[in-house]
């Protein structure tokens, strides 16, 4: 058991669209979560194998897109203190606030660092002790626990000079938001799956 | 974002492991998995592991796959029945 390769048959796949092709009359729409559901859909061409009855739906899945301008500005600001390292995950480098990004911030000389774990933050942290590092913890249910395993870190270390800015998002009241706002009329979800790893399906 | 892929662990060494991306190796950190052994798939989430993968519960997935698969080849063998087995409810949305 390999965990990928099992899950992967294109015959019961084409068995499977032969059948949808054939007997879907009606139209459903379908909304994907997250961002890596888009992007998986994307990869493999899943609208180009679907019948044009069934239309995919990107989600809210995507808790960089959806921090708030004020939050992009808080963070900018904070980088630009002095003496102060920002670091943060790739995707939030180029994400606009009221004037400018992260990564301009970066050009006009703030130390703003890209990490891929929280715990690359934290080993910044240790290498600069007189310093204040900032980890933008942003992230759904998924990311949380890592964030909350190097705070815990953090402390049994006595690095008193690291610092999260929590950012984290819910997925339910993103979900439950759409479903209320009666804009869009959705036939079913394709669901958050690593995050019901963490809290539960 | 939430992005997580399974590997194999190789070795622990305290709250840390090897693991095997099909190939690509990295230390990750098993803190929020301490019941995780060597041998072991966990999903790993921005150099976390989260979850250690239930071989018990991929293979009841994987039956529901068969199952479904034989579902779709009769479907498909009886192509002379025009009654369509997936007659949407009342609260399926409509186009207007």
């Amino acid at each position: 058991m390999k965990y990928i390769d099992e899950f992967r048959d294109p015959e019961k796949v084409q068995r499977l669209l032969d059948l949808i092709h054939k007997r879907s009359t009606r139209p459903v729409r379908l909304m994907e979560f997250c961002g890596g559901h888009t992007h998986a859909i994307f990869k493999f061409g899943l609208r180009q194998l679907l019948p044009r009855t069934v239309s995919l739906l990107s989600g809210p899945g995507c808790p960089v897109c959806v921090t708030s301008s004020s939050d992009l500005d808080r963070s900018i600001a904070m980088a630009h203190l002095p003496g102060v390292i920002v670091t943060t995950f790739g995707d939030m480098m180029r994400v606009p606030g009221s004037n400018g990004t992260l990564q301009d911030a970066k050009a006009q000389g703030a130390d703003v660092r890209m990490v891929y774990s929280s715990l690359d933050a934290l080993a910044i942290a240790r290498a600069n002790r007189r310093r204040p590092v900032i980890f933008l913890a942003i992230g759904f249910e998924t990311t949380a626990p890592t964030v909350a395993a190097a705070i815990l870190q953090a402390q049994a270390e006595g690095l008193d000079n690291f610092f999260i800015l929590s950012l984290h998002k819910l997925t339910p009241p993103a979900t439950k938001a759409i479903l209320d706002a009666g804009e869009v009329k959705l036939s079913g979800i394709i669901g958050p799956g690593h995050v019901t790893t963490v809290i539960g399906s | 974002m939430c992005l997580a892929v399974p590997a194999r662990v190789l070795t622990i060494e305290g709250q840390e492991a090897e693991v095997d991306f099909s190939g690509v190796r990295r230390r990750i950190s098993i803190a929020l998995t301490p019941e995780v052994r060597v041998g072991d798939y966990v999903v790993i989430h921005t150099g976390f592991a989260i979850s250690v993968l239930d071989e018990a519960e991929a293979l009841e997935t994987l039956k529901l796959f068969q199952e479904l698969d034989q579902f779709t080849a009769q479907m498909l063998q009886s192509a002379g029945d025009t009654r369509n087995p997936f007659e949407p409810g009342s609260d399926e949305p409509s186009e207007e």
